[in-house]
């Protein structure tokens, strides 16, 4: 068997995932990521359990990464960058930029398993995120869960009484081009209900939507669950905007009661936007050098056969982990046809 | 048998990089040092660097040390590095045990004092655990490059050919007559302009000719035991004949069924199913005419009445609307609770039928049916037509009603889940959605599951799931032999009662009940019998070493290797 | 009973618990020092015998940290321990010791801050309750 090696470009979940199956099929490989973690998006994720596990899987990649530091097949360089490709398909060479220092490294077969960036809320100044302390972003509230344990106003600190999930920020907008649905927002939203309201039942959660996306095996269960729990209320409505002030823990909005049909107005505590995912600026480099083709919305698409170079995970569109790990492992058995099989 | 003054304990205390520095200062080294049966205490700045790797290798080769304690950060760090050591120094892997106090001393207690007070008492109580400790040994079984899949349809077509590429040998099994399963019906892909028809029948032909594949079809599955590396699936064929097929790991792909209504009002002509749908379009449009040769002019997909949280009705319906809004100029119609555009590409997909002029009613109460001119009146009250407490019903009068057929476990499952000893949740569909199973990996080791068998999915998505499987498999294949510690239950065959707990509450399988036992602790004195008794027996390849069984067992027959009772007992001592 | 410093017995599942413990560390989360962690393969491993040994041991309190339910690598392993601790209530309650002496968490491995919340609130509520009857 002739030597193989893959260079997985990107250390998220994708990425560590197909490092993780290719090891133990005995197939070496070098993760290269360019922050000093692994785990991308998705390392700062929190749990999302209520009563009992709400299938968020943001533990499964705390354990993979947990796992791939095990595994003495896969070097990890975090703080690192790709700084160039040359070579052929199945005999690459990389050059890769590590803590100041260049280093070469063959491989056989890439990876690229990028990512995505999420949505800055800020380009939607209407919500007033970045303006108004009590407006959040779902990744602020993820930030806020796992370190803290439980969600408060940034304003002051204190449990909020009424928080207001907003739906499809920066996803199905045609006003910003984002002719694409995230997939995951509005799970992960009831999710945050679920568990917030687990853990102070005083909270009451709104929900305002378009339509609502299903999502994974579970997920029809999870609705179930929320449609008859009465301190959540799912509006299918979304506000266009929202008005406060910078401490304003009374953040007014108006929307449409869906029961009556009338515009009503409330006012909420706490607003958290559902950003959704956008194609990666800080990958464009590497996309272009390597030739990989994009779609309509900016994501991946799988280079010719035979190139020798393969994605994984949301750079190709939006997804969730489940999905993502699902891909990388089906990249990894790809990858390891390529490479002659075992 | 080893006693408490055989035990010569090395202590090695790593400094993690300085950020154990306030805790182990001479005054801790000394009291290490003198904790009985500890022969040697060495520090380093950094345990887990090659510099750090070569001082604890030189020193239990050289030394007289039989099992060591590591001092410093979570076990989690340093276990993979056991097993090198092990292989450097001679030492079991096993007879390393490792003083927490870093992640669970040094940074919850802020107090340096009182940490120090605490690390000792830690680091005295795994020295005294340590003297507990036994070596456990590795084995290895020879695993075949071959595998089952069980189920003909596009995934488990997909998941052979993932395999037989890989060179592992494939028998595919299915209860049909032919492999090729329900996705057969689509005509046209959402998302890619390529024909299905021809992309299919390339997989079927490549599955049938594939020199590592071996299709057998109209088979009924009889039997299954085994574990990994030697699982055996008892088959009967078409013709009564009953045959042993074996693989070193299975994939179970044996879909969903679905299930249509009939009744009633639904019974009549212009209600037709999304396949039948897919079969007018497939045939260029021809059929899109009613019995008198009229054509169909209005047609209405109605959704969401099943299937709610499952894409793929609605996937196919916008990819329907859009084919026959631009390919043959009908009225379209699509009624929904929600429009799920939750797949790549479909938001675009939605806009343009919009833009063409297809129609999307919204709905929260259920639409209602009736008969009217010989097509269906489809009462919908549009949820977007409710203004100041008033709503408004919207009546469509279509030619053909497309109705979403349910879709439900295959009537399979209860026998396969039954037959392969794999969970079977309320719901009805295989293996329990457990996030920690990462979707493909069922309960066993060595089985795998793939597509709609654990819950329906687009053909995408299913497909991914194969390849998937298919990975997992041939991890396992990988080396043609598993390798395994012994680091799991083990049953004493003299004090088990054969009351069968334990095989049922393995959440892996693992446990046999077998005829290899010559006495038990139970026999009445005086008797002289001859035969082999029945035991439990643990197969070691097929334990995850959990220890359910261990605290399950009336009487106490299982244990643990790599952690016992005394073990855990003596963690507990104030 | 001013100084009494409740000594709190945490057994903790290898796949959750023991390293959401890590993970509160990680935090830098202030923690009782009369905690004492066990680390067990999987919840399912602890027999109602070790819970009963902790208690006669000394422990005031025990906790068991478990998985989320529908999240256990051993797929039941966080429901068997929860039955056996039903079971050892009853014991409990016939020989007086109080309820709240014993109680379950469950926690994902990211549960750091979940980990150290319940083994503050333990501490906070044996102090109230005072020592272990039985020591």
């Amino acid at each position: 068997m002739k030597d193989r090696n893959v260079l997985v470009i990107g250390g998220g979940i994708a990425g560590v995932t197909a490092a993780l199956e290719l090891a133990e099929m005995g197939i070496p490989s070098t993760i290269v990521e360019r922050e000093n973690r692994l785990g991308g998006q998705a390392s700062v994720f929190a749990c999302k359990a209520s009563e009992k596990c709400n299938k968020c899987f943001a533990c499964v990649v705390d354990n993979q990464i947990q796992e791939v530091n095990r595994r003495p097949q896969v070097k990890i360089m975090t703080e690192s960058t790709l700084g160039g490709i040359s070579g052929e398909p199945g005999r690459f060479k990389a050059e890769i930029q590590s803590n100041g220092h260049k280093i070469l490294l063959d491989a056989s077969a890439l990876l690229v398993a990028t990512g995505v960036d999420f949505f800055d809320a800020r380009r939607k100044p209407e919500y007033g995120y970045g303006i108004f302390q009590n407006v959040i972003t779902a990744h602020d509230l993820d930030e806020m869960l796992r370190s803290r344990g439980g969600v408060c106003r940034p304003s002051d600190g204190q449990v909020p009484s009424k928080i207001a999930f907003f739906q499809c920020v920066g996803s199905r907008d045609e006003t910003i081009g984002h002719l694409w649905c995230s997939k995951v927002c509005c799970a992960y939203a009831l999710r945050f209900m679920k568990a917030i309201r687990h853990g102070n039942p005083e909270i009451q959660t709104s929900f305002f939507y378009i339509d609502i996306q299903p999502l994974g095996r579970s997920f029809e269960s999870l609705l179930q669950s929320c449609r008859q729990d009465e301190g959540m209320r799912l509006i299918r409505s979304l506000p266009s905007k929202i008005y406060g002030h910078k401490k304003s823990i009374d953040l007014r909005m108006r929307f449409i009661n869906p029961d009556s049909g009338e515009i009503v107005e409330e006012g909420f505590d706490l607003v958290v936007l559902s950003i959704g995912m956008t194609p990666r600026q800080d990958s464009e480099g590497i996309a272009n050098f390597l030739q990989i083709p994009k779609n309509e919305e900016g994501f991946y698409r799988s280079p010719p056969e035979n190139s020798g170079v393969f994605l994984s995970g949301a750079c190709k569109g939006p997804r969730d982990i489940g999905s993502s790990m699902v891909d990388a492992k089906a990249t990894a058995q790809k990858i390891v046809l390529y490479l002659g099989g075992i | 048998m080893r006693s408490a003054d055989d035990c010569r304990i090395a202590v090695f205390v790593d400094r993690c990089g300085g950020t154990l520095s306030h805790l182990i200062d001479e005054e801790m080294i000394q009291y290490v040092s003198r904790l009985p049966q500890v022969v040697s205490c060495d520090q380093d700045e950094n345990l887990s660097s090659p510099e750090g790797f070569e001082m604890l290798v030189s020193r239990l080769t050289k030394g007289k040390a039989d099992r060591a304690v590591i001092v410093g950060a979570s076990p989690k760090a340093y276990e993979e590095s056991f097993r090198h050591l092990g292989v450097a120094t001679g030492l079991n892997p096993y007879m390393f045990l490792v003083a927490n106090v870093r992640e669970q001393v040094a940074w919850i207690i802020q107090d340096d004092k009182r940490a120090r007070e605490k690390a000792k008492a830690i680091i005295a109580k795994k020295v005294k655990e340590a003297s507990l400790l036994s070596p456990i040994g590795r084995e290895k079984i020879g695993v075949p490059k071959e595998a089952l899949v069980i189920g003909g349809g596009i995934v488990g077509i997909r998941a052979a050919l993932a395999l037989a590429d890989a060179n592992i040998g494939v028998t595919l099994l299915t209860r049909a007559g032919d492999i090729g399963g329900k996705a057969i019906q689509l005509t046209h892909f959402y998302d890619r302009p390529d024909d299905v028809s021809s992309w299919f029948m390339k997989q079927i032909e490549r599955a049938k000719k594939h020199p590592k594949i071996d299709v057998k079809t109209s088979v009924e599955l009889k039997g299954f035991e085994g574990y990994l590396g030697d699982y055996r699936v008892t088959i009967r064929g078409p013709l009564g004949k009953r045959e042993v097929v074996k693989g070193s790991a299975v994939l179970l792909t044996s879909g969903y069924d679905v299930v249509s209504n009939t009744e009633g009002i639904f019974g009549h002509r212009c209600f037709i199913s999304p396949s039948q749908m897919e079969a007018m379009l497939g045939d260029g449009g021809k059929s899109l005419m009613d019995e008198k040769g009229k054509p169909i002019k209005t047609v209405t997909f109605v959704l969401d009445l099943v299937n709610e949280t499952i894409k793929i009705d609605s996937a196919n319906a916008v990819k329907n609307a859009l084919l026959l809004k631009k390919d043959h100029d009908r009225m379209v119609y699509v009624v929904c609770r929600d429009i799920k555009v939750s797949l790549d590409g479909m938001e675009r997909q939605y806009r343009k039928a919009r833009e063409m002029g297809v129609i999307f009613i919204k709905y929260d109460d259920p639409p209602r049916f009736s008969l009217v001119n010989g097509g269906v009146n489809v009462q919908v009250k549009e949820v977007s037509t409710r203004v100041m407490g008033q709503e408004y019903t919207v009546s469509i009068l279509s030619d053909l009603v497309v109705m979403s057929e349910k879709f439900v476990p295959s009537k399979d499952n209860e026998m396969l889940a039954t037959i392969l000893d794999v969970p079977l949740p309320q719901e009805g569909y295989l293996m329990d959605d457990n996030p920690q199973f990462t979707q493909v990996r069922a309960n066993r080791r060595g089985i795998f599951l793939a597509g709609g068998c654990r819950y329906p999915q687009t053909l995408d998505e299913a497909l991914v799931e194969a390849e998937a499987a298919a990975s997992g498999v041939t991890q396992l294949l990988s080396q043609g032999v598993y390798e395994y510690d012994l680091a799991v239950a083990e049953i004493d065959p003299a004090k088990c009662a054969a009351c069968l707990t334990c095989p049922r509450v393995c959440p892996h399988s693992a446990i046999v009940v077998e005829q290899y036992a010559e006495r038990n602790i139970y026999i009445t004195a005086g008797y002289e019998g001859d035969f082999t008794w029945r035991a439990a027996r643990v197969l070691p390849t097929q334990c995850y070493g959990c220890g359910i069984c261990v605290s399950s067992c009336p009487t106490k027959a299982i244990s643990l290797k790599h952690l016992t009772d005394a073990e855990i007992s003596l963690q507990m001592e104030g | 009973m001013a100084s009494f410093s409740p000594r709190i017995v945490a057994f903790c599942c290898d796949k959750s618990g023991y390293v959401a413990a890590d993970m509160a560390g990680k935090l830098g989360i202030s923690l009782p020092e009369s905690l004492d962690i066990i680390r067990v393969p999987c919840a399912g491993r602890i027999d109602a015998l070790h819970m009963l040994q902790a208690l006669e041991n000394g422990a005031d309190g025990v906790l068991i940290f478990a998985c989320h339910e529908e999240n256990c690598q051993s797929l039941t392993g966080n429901l068997m321990v929860k039955a056996r601790m039903g079971y050892v209530y009853g014991i409990m309650e016939k020989i007086g010791l109080e309820r709240e002496r014993l109680e379950l968490c469950n926690v994902a491995t990211n549960n750091g801050a979940k980990f150290a919340e319940a083994v503050q609130k333990k501490f906070e509520d044996l102090k109230r309750l005072g020592p272990s009857p039985v020591k």
